[in-house]
């Protein structure tokens, strides 16, 4: 359809400035155009692990899942005897997208790591983004949409005690 | 006139080229706290006093080490303690005079309890102390138990083996 008036513009145009031999003429097109927001990710709340008990023995895999849960536990997998004192303290990051109705993007990266996190913190990284509304990768209807983003690491008894800090980032590519 | 032309042309193709792919990024903190697991220490273990049996009735304990749960040294975990006598069958008992219980953070509360069952004989089963730890990370409690003697009309006589279980519970 813009295609088509585009060519009419243009055949409009084409058809002034080559010009009749006769008096001055004159025809309009109609011109369409639609404004979209521009395409924006912005983390609207941090991704939280809560506190974790270090194991005695063996490793102990703690993972926030992505999900929109505030108040979600860690899950401990592996063989260590690692456990979670307080129960609903953790919860995934969410990241914002805002773009155009149907408008297709792809998560190009995201990476999570912490200060600090050599000899303490081993296997860190994100879980796989989930989106809020429809499908990963289309933005709904709206056209925004949230990403929740969990993460994951590997303690062990030599894992130093303290608070870590860190970053979770993400890369979006809007198609 | 002709460049004109060709100028405006170029200015109505051009919405239709398509956009290119736009790339942004974000970040979020991230954040974790690694502890120490709560620990419960014995400190010092109890000898039951030794009671005397008076005439044909009575029983008699005496003292001994009491076997504990991993070896008596820290257990970690949520503040379980187990202390159970050390043989299966009929003999002496003691239990840990007391122990230490180690807070991980704040705003943590204990309970201490025995075994439910009457049958063990623990005077005050059920929830024998709980509430928060008072002034600091640490409390020691003490911890004690009592017996059943043998009476007139079920007389018994020989070392007697109850068991006794102490259990922390952080809430």
């Amino acid at each position: 359809m813009k295609l088509r008036i585009a060519l009419l513009a243009a055949a409009s145009l084409l058809a002034m400035v080559t010009g009749a031999s006769a008096g001055p003429v004159s025809t309009s097109a109609t011109a369409s155009a639609t404004i979209v927001a521009p395409t924006t990710v912005t983390a609207t709340r941090n991704l939280a692990f809560g506190s974790i008990a270090k194991p005695t023995t063996g490793t102990s895999t703690v993972t926030v899942a992505s999900n929109a849960s505030a108040t979600a536990t860690p899950a401990l997998t592996g063989g260590g005897n690692a456990f979670v004192p307080v129960a609903g303290q953790a919860f995934a990051a969410t990241f914002h997208l805002v773009g155009a109705a149907a408008e297709t993007y792809t998560v190009t990266s995201s990476t999570l790591t912490f200060t600090g996190q050599a000899g303490n913190l081993a296997n860190v990284g994100p879980e796989t983004p989930i989106a809020s509304i429809g499908t990963l990768g289309t933005l709904p209807g709206g056209g925004a949409d949230d990403l929740y983003i969990g993460g994951h690491f590997d303690i062990t008894s030599s894992t130093s005690v303290q608070a870590y800090s860190g970053a979770l980032a993400l890369t979006i590519t809007f198609n | 006139m002709p460049r004109v032309a060709v100028v405006a042309l170029l200015s109505v193709l051009a919405p239709l080229q398509p956009a290119t792919a736009a790339t942004v990024q974000a970040r979020a903190e991230a954040s974790a706290r690694i502890l120490d697991g709560a620990n419960v220490r014995v400190m010092i273990p109890l000898a039951m006093p030794t009671i005397a049996a008076t005439g044909a009735v009575g029983a008699q304990f005496a003292s001994s080490a009491p076997w504990i749960g991993l070896g008596g040294g820290e257990m970690p975990g949520k503040g379980g303690l187990t202390v159970r006598p050390d043989n299966e069958g009929r003999g002496a008992l003691t239990a840990p005079g007391s122990f230490t219980v180690v807070r991980a953070q704040g705003a943590q509360a204990v309970m201490l309890k025995t075994n439910t069952s009457a049958s063990l004989g623990v005077i005050g089963d059920g929830v024998l102390l709980g509430g928060a730890l008072v002034g600091g990370a640490a409390a020691s409690i003490d911890v004690g138990s009592g017996f059943w003697l043998a009476s007139a009309d079920a007389p018994w006589s020989g070392a007697d083996a109850q068991m006794l279980i102490v259990l922390v519970q952080y809430n």
